[in-house]
Order: C-alpha cells, then structure tokens, then sequence
C-alpha cells in the first residue's frame, strides 16, 4: 500500500506541476518569465535554475549532506539517497552547439553510492544522434521477521526459522542505455538505429522455502542477486512522399549470475506417530540432499515490427502494425508466440468531424510443458509400503502431466471513435469498442467485451474550461476460476484408524475436485465517470477541481458477488501573490472497497 | 477429524488515502530565491465484514475456533501517516557561483504495526556550490 502512495504522491507532483506551469506560463508577462523561458529553451534541463541562458557552457557543483536517522529506513528511505552521517554529493554538466555539432553531457553523485546518473547526448548535423545514459538506484527491501509463523496443535505444527535476522536488503537497480540514430546525408528519406539496454539488479534479497510434512517449516535466507536483462534493437525508417515505413528487430535476454540457494528439505513424517509414512505425498524430503530454490531461469525474447503509414490527404491517412515475437524458458524450453497485426484509419470530414477506426488480432500461442513429477515411495514397514501415492490412491490418476498456460489467447477486435466540434469551443467525442477473446486453455473460454464511451470538453469562457466522461463496459463470461473455493461436506466422521489416519478417508484431490464456487476479479460491468473543471478569473490565479468515480462488478459468481468500487476526488490552487512569489497548494482524497467472498475448509486430517 | 465443508462470508477491503502539498517560491532578489514544500499522506487499509458461523456446518474439529479466524480484519489493518517538508535558500554569488542548502524533514509514522514498525524520522541538510564555466 505504502509504495502505491508513494508513487500516487509523486506522480501526482509530476502531473500537476506542468499543468500549473503552463498556466503559469500563459499568465506570467515579466521580464523575468522571458529570461527564465528563453534560458530553458537554450540550455539542458539539468542546469541550476539560475543559470544564464548560453550556446556553451557548464558547471561543477560539490557539496555535502548531513543525515540524522532514527526508527526503521524502510518506508522513509526505500528508494530514497539517504545514509547516516555527513556525506558528499557531487554533481557536473556541460552543452556546446557549434557548427552543426551539439553535446550535452551532465553527471550527478548522491549520497549513497548506489544513487548515480550520468548522461551524453551528441549530435552531429543531424546525420547521426547518440544518447547515452547510465542510472543507478537503491531499494529498501523488507526483512520478513516470519514471527506469525508459529503454531501448533498437538504434533501438528506451523513453525519458522529465520537465516537472515538482523540483515538489512538494499539491493540497487542499474539501467545503462545507448541510442543511436543514423540518417545517411546523401539519402536523407533513410535513417538506421542502433540500440543497447543493459538493467541489472544485484544485492541481497530474502527468499523463502516451506518444507511441509511432519511439520509446516518456513525458512528465510539471504539470496544473492546479480541478475542481468540485455536488449539490443535495431531498426530502420524509410520515408518516401507520403508513405513511411519502419522495421525493426530487438532481442532481449533475462539471466542471474549469482549461486543457486540450496535447501534440505525436512523428513516427510505421519505428524501424529512421525513413521515416515507421509514419504510418497511429497516429491522431495531430507533424504534426496540439498535441492536448488529460488530459481530464476534464463530468458529470451526476439521480436520483429513492422509499422507503416500512408497518407491519402484528403481521403485520410492509414497506419498498419504487424508484429512477431517468441518468448522462451530456456532453462524448460518453454515458451508463447505472439502475433499482433493492426491498423487504424484516420479521416477529417469537414472542418468539425474526425472519425478513427481500429482494427487488431492478436494471437499468444503458449508452448506446453511436461510436468515430471516425482513420485517417491512410502518405505517398508509404513501402511503404504512400495506404493507411489499415484498406486496407493488409483482414482487420482497420473501425477505427471502436460501443464498448459490460460495466457493462450486469439484476441480481435475494433473500435470506432468520432471527434465532433460543436458551439462555443466545445468538442464531444463518441466511442464503441468491440473484443472478442478466446482462450482455449482457460475455464472460461470465450469473451466478449463491449464498451461506450462519451466526453465533452467545453472552454465557453476564457476564465472557465471543463471536461466530462462516461464509459461503461459490458463481458460476457469474464476471465474466471471455475470451482475454486467452497468444498461441500464429504467425510463427516473420523477417518479409520487409532489414532485416525490421514491417509484412510478423503484425500485432498477428492475435496479439491468437489469445490464449487468459482471465482473472479475481473468485472461483468464497470461504469467509469471523470469530470474536471479549471477556474483563472484573474492572471495569477487558478483552481481546479477533479473527481474520478469507478465501479465495477461481476455479477455472474455463483456463491458471492465481487466488487470494486473507488472514487478520487481532487483539487489543486496556484496563485501568485506578485510577480515574486507563487503558492500552489493540492488536496487528494482516495476512497477504495473491494468485495469478496472468503472461504475456509472445515477439515482435520 | 473429518471433513465438515466449508465456512463462508462476504469480506470487503476498505482503503482510504489523504494526500496534500502545498508549496511556496519567493524570489527575494535577482540573486537569492528561496522555497519550501510540505507533503503529507495518510493511509488507512483493512479486510472487515468477515463473520464466520460455524453453525452453519454440522459440526467442527475438535481445537478449532473458526469465529477467531474473523479477527484476520485485525491483523490485516494499517495505518500510516507521513510528513515530508523542506526548505531552501538558492543564491547567486556573482556570475560564477551559485549557493544551494536546504533542509528536510521527513517522517513514517505506522500508527498499527503488525509484525514489524516501520516507524522512522529523518532530518537532512545539504549544501551545495555551483561553479559555472
């Protein structure tokens, strides 16, 4: 919760300012806003605020941070450059245009040393265009105490051993990302990229690992992270009259360097008279040695785009997409095509209709993947000696199975939206979307979702703008786990046995095959609503109000509805008291209910 | 032992969140400006509205109490509130150097920890020289 209002803060610090700057910008007619304009315009983003505007230039700064921390640094420094202590910052830019050749180079240190970012960009008579940047971060990481994981009754007993106490994660994040673009001087309708992305994540994080079977037994250990992405992109652009079109290629691989944790699992053992007689329901206890967990496997992506885009001037303008990728496992072989081809279609009618129409099929093949269990057997002298549980129980089939991934999917669908100018500097704009899913390894196979919308935008006075929507969308048979919770009554009595045995009587694939409630959190119908409203009655004040509405429900559940229902209201105030001083001021409000049914078994055994 | 189906409730997860800043900049002269901000957010989340019946079966294991499984509303609630306030001096030294220094204050204040508090105050104060070239 507290890194969604984190983020919800900030982002709403980084939405509002530029609108408040731009009514600051419409308003302001000092000298001073000319110099403050005109020095942005000339000079990079990351210069001081009173740098003077130049062709060339730059600037060093050094300074120091003292910090005075108490309490935990999780929530008040997860991603933030603090550390205990005085410490220095350091932070450097520099720009030139001279002769067609334009750089800008800026670097910055904070005060932890994971917190870097660095930058070049260059550009060459506009032949060639380079763009450098290399960024580090710090991230906070909880320790889970595991302290609510311990409980018993009788032999059977919930428990937990910690391997990290004490250890604080701060893992950091690293991005380095090249681009370049290369249009050919003699042939300037072509340009060529060149791309390179390099994210990395290392550190320590805490990684957990259950044994079950005598007991419920939750380890934590440290887990090394050095964990890698690449991606390389390349492409070209060609524009010839009125058609342009663009390809291009990228390759992404996901790979972690750091060891493999290893873990020995416990004795599986019957958890009243702890005989090792629960050793054919589990696939790896003590006896099969230190196993590998917390593993993250190799991957890659290679992808190929196609993007083209015709303009019929007066007759509209068309834009095609077709798209081909694979993604892959490589450590299973395991993997999903993806094919997207789209197009969409502009056309202005008149001086005060447009109409757009898209088009789009998707298509996400998902490989399958054998699932080989293993199937250990209960040893001599235990009630199911030599058995498997697959021989011991007969109706519970075959263990190892073709797993088969509900992502698999043929999407299609449009839409049709219209743009209408009316009266008095008012636009309303009109919507009908239509998708169709079929997923064929889901519960719920086919979809169908259909969705209006309208909003109108109205500036009727120069001191008063205003915008309203609506959009309600309507699926049939949404995404749904079907018989997922609320077991009936089957077993009544106690199992045979003194005492009674858990492995006489209903079995837990038994009571998982008879649940009956199905389950979803996607909705059957939302209806969505904004309305905004900005207030300048003078040229150094305005105020806004906003307020967002949602409500989305599925009614279709058999045994308890779901519903998620929210509303933000808003306000933000600028007003600048003289030429020399500006106050803002915001207020946000976040109202959320979401509507469950929560199901617990009634069992023993 | 034995196996008595299964107990049922409609759960609803409340979340409320408050969020407000308000800031000021003043160019006192040409030369020095100086600003200050004030951010704070409150929180409020919890599951509620489980009330479990355990008539509603014939009958229940022997050591369990699934009414107390309704207090997973208590265990599931939190509450924070978080103060973030800085202010800063920005002045001009000349043409050549400029002289930032601000100071910060910020604090988490979890008013309903369950495992861990994630309580925490920090005061900071940077200064910096900008030379120009």
């Amino acid at each position: 919760m507290t890194n969604r209002i984190l983020f919800r803060t900030f982002a709403i610090w980084w939405l509002i300012l530029p609108i408040l700057g731009t009514a600051m910008g419409q308003t302001a007619s000092t000298a001073e806003s000319k110099e403050k304009k005109e020095a942005a315009q000339s000079s990079p983003s990351t210069q001081p605020a009173l740098l003077p505007a130049h062709n060339s230039g730059g600037y060093l700064a050094v300074g120091g941070v003292f910090s005075n921390l108490s309490g935990s640094e999780n929530r008040i420094g997860e991603f933030n450059s603090i550390r205990q202590g005085t410490r220095p910052v350091a932070q450097f830019g520099a720009w030139d245009i001279n002769n067609g050749f334009a750089y800008e180079i800026s670097g910055e240190r904070g005060v932890d040393p994971n917190d870097q970012r660095y930058s070049l960009n260059a550009d060459i008579r506009r032949w060639f265009r380079t763009d450098f940047t290399f960024s580090k971060l710090p991230h906070r990481l909880e320790n889970d105490p595991l302290t609510n994981l311990d409980t018993a009754k009788g032999t059977v007993v919930v428990r937990s051993d910690r391997g990290d106490a004490g250890v604080n994660y701060c893992p950091y994040y690293q991005e380095t990302e090249i681009r370049n673009r290369l249009t050919l001087p003699f042939f300037s309708a072509l340009s060529v990229k060149f791309d390179y992305r390099d994210q990395g994540r290392k550190g320590t994080s805490q990684a957990h690992v259950i044994s079950k079977c005598a007991n419920c037994h939750i380890s934590s250990k440290v887990r090394q992270m050095d964990q890698q992405t690449r991606e390389f992109r390349t492409g070209a652009e060609l524009r010839i009259s009125r058609v342009k079109l663009e390809y291009e290629y990228s390759t992404r691989d996901f790979q972690e360097n750091a060891p493999v944790l290893m873990n020995t699992y416990d004795a599986a053992l019957h958890p009243s008279t702890l005989a090792k007689s629960f050793l054919n329901r589990v696939q790896y206890d003590s006896s099969n040695g230190p196993l590998p967990f917390a593993v993250a496997p190799r991957f890659r992506k290679n992808q190929h785009t196609v993007r083209g885009r015709l303009d019929l001037e007066k007759a509209g303008e068309f834009q095609a997409t077709f798209l081909t990728a694979r993604s892959l496992n490589e450590e299973k072989a395991y993997g999903v095509n993806t094919r997207v081809v789209g197009g969409i279609y502009n056309l202005t009618l008149g001086e005060r209709f447009h109409l757009t129409l898209r088009a789009r099929d998707v298509d996400l093949d998902s490989d399958s993947f054998f699932v080989q269990v293993n199937e250990p057997v209960a040893p001599a002298g235990t009630p199911q000696a030599g058995l498997t549980f697959s021989q011991a129980y007969p109706s519970f089939g075959k263990a190892s199975y073709d797993a088969v991934s509900s992502l698999a999917r043929e999407v299609w669908g449009g839409s049709m939206e219209g743009r209408m100018q009316l009266a008095h500097r008012t636009i309303a704009r009109v919507g009908y979307f239509y998708e169709d899913t079929y997923r064929p390894e889901a519960d719920v196979a086919k979809s169908i979702t259909q969705k209006v919308k309208f909003s109108l935008t109205s500036s009727p006075h120069k001191e008063w703008k205003g915008r309203v929507g609506y959009t309600y969308t309507h699926t049939n048979t949404p995404f749904t786990h079907v018989k997922a919770a609320f077991t009936p009554e089957m077993q009544p009595y106690p199992s045979a046995g003194n005492p009674p045995s858990p492995l006489a009587g209903v079995q837990y694939y038994v009571l998982y095959g008879a649940r009956q409630a199905n389950l979803s959190n996607v909705p059957t119908g939302s209806h969505e609503t904004y309305a905004s409203s900005t207030w300048m009655p003078m040229d150094r004040f305005a105020f806004s109000a906003h307020l967002r509405a949602n409500q989305r429900k599925n009614s279709q559940l058999n045994f308890g509805g779901w519903s998620d229902n929210d509303i933000t209201p808003s306000a933000e105030l600028w007003y600048s008291l003289n030429p020399r001083i500006d106050l803002t001021a915001n207020y946000t409000y976040h109202r959320r209910r979401t509507e469950t049914l929560f199901v617990i078994p009634v069992f023993d055994g | 032992m034995g196996q008595f189906g299964s107990l049922k409730d409609s759960m609803e997860n409340r979340n409320n969140e408050h969020s407000a800043w308000t800031s000021i900049q003043m160019r006192l002269t040409d030369q020095i400006s100086t600003y200050g901000q004030v951010v704070m957010t409150e929180a409020s989340s919890g599951f509620t509205g489980l009330n479990l019946d355990p008539a509603k079966v014939s009958a229940i294991p022997a050591g369990f109490d699934y009414r107390a499984v309704s207090d997973l509303g208590n265990y599931s609630r939190l509450r924070m509130r978080w103060w973030n306030t800085e202010v800063g001096v920005r002045q001009m030294l000349g043409k050549s150097f400029q002289f930032d220094s601000a100071l910060t204050y910020d604090r988490y204040r979890d008013s309903q920890p369950y495992l861990e508090d994630y309580s925490g105050k920090h005061w900071g104060a940077q200064f910096r020289v900008h030379y120009f070239f």
